[in-house]
């Protein structure tokens, strides 16, 4: 890879990916690209191969076709030279250690890229250091994770249902801790079933089901693509045309004076409707939300709302 | 992998009363029976105190290169902690060094008393560099068994680890010639007793303490049982850390 490939390259990519587990074809065909720097989501419903999206991109295991990259390189290849760190969810501690140890042992087999007073500050567990690890409750034994995450000053960083056991204010701190570290030229991929999380934390949403993907961009381009956010009301004298160029509007459909819009910014939209002098009858609008999104554009299509 | 062993090493020795029980029972047996004098014993060239303490130290090399790493790794594994050390540079073969070193690190000690209990109250008479190289076979004897637990600690749950390690010392035990001489075996059960590693790391302790060379064949078997379970302890590491089933 030539210098300029790797500042423009994604930081993970799959290609046609395919993983079974005997019957249970878990990917299929999996083809995606994560931007590099920033913050990216993972979603999708259970099942829908985010799990064994993150065993292959982490190492941890191998396709059956197809071909995963992180960071230009192998999986493997990135996890040994110390590319790579994670916060899983079903990540553990060890007994019998106290947590400096701990810390201390992953900073050096990062290489020591970062102080551990500067790891334990970034976490947030300075005074958990001398701690014994079994002591730890959920969310302290969170952080410390976090502190494992970080302590290589890794280029990708991903976090597995990061903030389940942290309160809110514990959550904040997580959030600025992390929107740190991806300034810093991090590129950070989480996973979250708080899709609220998502769609402020996250500058870039993937979502898979069913072991492909089913939409990705933006938040705002993903709830667009969803078509979730519907502007409802009754016009006398519906301009099909016109109401197209409202702003934000994606879809107009009209029923005599029945009007149903589909719009990625519905203030824009009601606001310049009701600028626009005409009388307005019945306004609904539908709240929307990654949420919504998530219903909408995975699972069977019958459950899918007629469009 | 010098900061991991130094890591799983330290975590260790926090655990004193787990030293004791790994170091204990053959450290008391020797001190019970090694004493006992057989003075028609015959067995290539060492009196029978003396054959008794080799066959304490290994016994208690055996014990604590087994149940070392194991008695953890299970509940590490439950933990998630493999999982996480997996996302790390770390890679198999530093895993296993450092593990290994762990290993050893609780060997030392526990052949030491034994050695200790046998020159002072069990009537052990050897040169002092023949004790010392029986330590020497004793700790390096120990590396597959250090592999073999790694291998029933990664390779059965939790609960199934205690019981697994147990079972493979005692049968390691009695087909190596610590209980009973294995001429007083059955012709199949000796067969399998030349198999299995215990047997030939009895023979070499019994070789050094009589001051002759190591055997080949013995020699040769423990690296061949070291190769094939270091590799297996390495791939169960590999296998185990997928969150997908």
């Amino acid at each position: 890879m030539t210098y300029l490939d790797s500042i423009t390259a994604p930081a993970v990519s799959f290609r046609a990916v395919t993983k079974r587990f005997g019957a249970v074809v878990a990917l299929d065909g999996l083809s995606l690209d994560l931007p590099a720097g920033g913050i990216v989501a993972l979603l999708g419903p259970n099942g829908a191969g985010k799990s064994t999206a993150i065993d292959l991109l982490l190492g941890l295991r191998q396709p059956d076709e197809g071909d995963v990259r992180v960071l230009g390189s192998s999986p493997t290849d990135a996890v040994a030279a110390g590319r790579v760190g994670a916060m899983l969810q079903r990540g553990g501690l060890p007994t019998g250690a106290h947590v400096e140890e701990v810390v201390d042992l992953v900073r050096r087999l990062y290489g020591e890229r970062r102080g551990l007073d500067e790891i334990l500050e970034l976490a947030g567990i300075e005074e958990l250091a001398d701690r014994r690890v079994e002591g730890l409750s959920g969310g302290q034994a969170q952080r410390v994770r976090l502190a494992l995450a970080l302590a290589g000053r890794p280029e990708l960083l991903f976090l597995d249902e990061p903030t389940a056991a942290l309160d809110v204010a514990a959550r904040r701190r997580f959030w600025e801790a992390v929107r740190g570290v991806a300034g810093a030229g991090c590129t950070v991929l989480f996973t979250t079933h708080h899709l609220e999380e998502a769609d402020d934390a996250a500058d870039h949403v993937v979502m898979l089901d069913r072991g492909r993907l089913a939409a990705q961009g933006s938040p705002r381009d993903v709830r667009a693509a969803a078509g979730a956010r519907v502007v409802r009301f009754a016009l006398s004298h519906p301009n099909p045309a016109r109401l197209l160029d409202l702003p934000g509007v994606v879809d107009v459909s009209v029923n005599g004076q029945d009007v149903v819009l589909r719009t990625h910014d519905p203030d824009a939209t009601v606001a310049a409707l009701y600028a626009g002098g005409e009388p307005i009858r019945g306004l609904e609008v539908t709240p929307a939300g990654l949420e919504e999104a998530l219903l909408e554009l995975t699972g069977d299509p019958g459950t899918r709302a007629a469009a | 992998m010098l900061a991991y062993a130094r890591f799983e090493i330290v975590r260790t020795l926090r655990s004193v009363r787990y030293l004791v029980l790994v170091a204990g029972l053959p450290v008391v047996l020797e001190l019970l029976f090694g004493s006992r004098t057989h003075a028609d014993f015959h067995d290539g060239g060492v009196t029978f105190a003396v054959f008794y303490a080799t066959a304490m130290v290994a016994w208690a090399a055996m014990g604590a290169a087994i149940n070392a790493s194991g008695f953890r790794l299970a509940a590490e594994r439950a933990a998630g902690w493999l999982r996480q050390l997996r996302i790390t540079p770390l890679s198999d073969s530093a895993w296993l060094g450092g593990k290994l070193a762990q290993a050893l690190f609780l060997v030392i000690p526990a052949a030491t008393l034994v050695v200790l209990a046998a020159v002072t109250i069990g009537g052990a008479h050897l040169a002092a560099g023949r004790w010392l190289g029986l330590l020497v076979v004793a700790l390096v004897g120990a590396i597959p068994f250090a592999f073999l637990g790694l291998v029933i600690g990664q390779g059965v749950d939790a609960e199934a680890a205690q019981a697994a390690q147990i079972v493979c010392v005692l049968v390691l035990l009695f087909l190596g010639g610590v209980f009973v001489p294995l001429s007083e075996l059955p012709a199949a059960l000796r067969t399998v007793a030349w198999i299995l590693p215990s047997s030939h790391l009895m023979e070499i302790e019994r070789e050094v303490a009589a001051g002759q060379a190591p055997g080949l064949v013995h020699v040769g078997a423990l690296a061949g049982w070291t190769g094939a379970l270091g590799l297996a302890a390495a791939r169960l590491r590999r296998r185990g850390a997928a969150e997908t089933v």
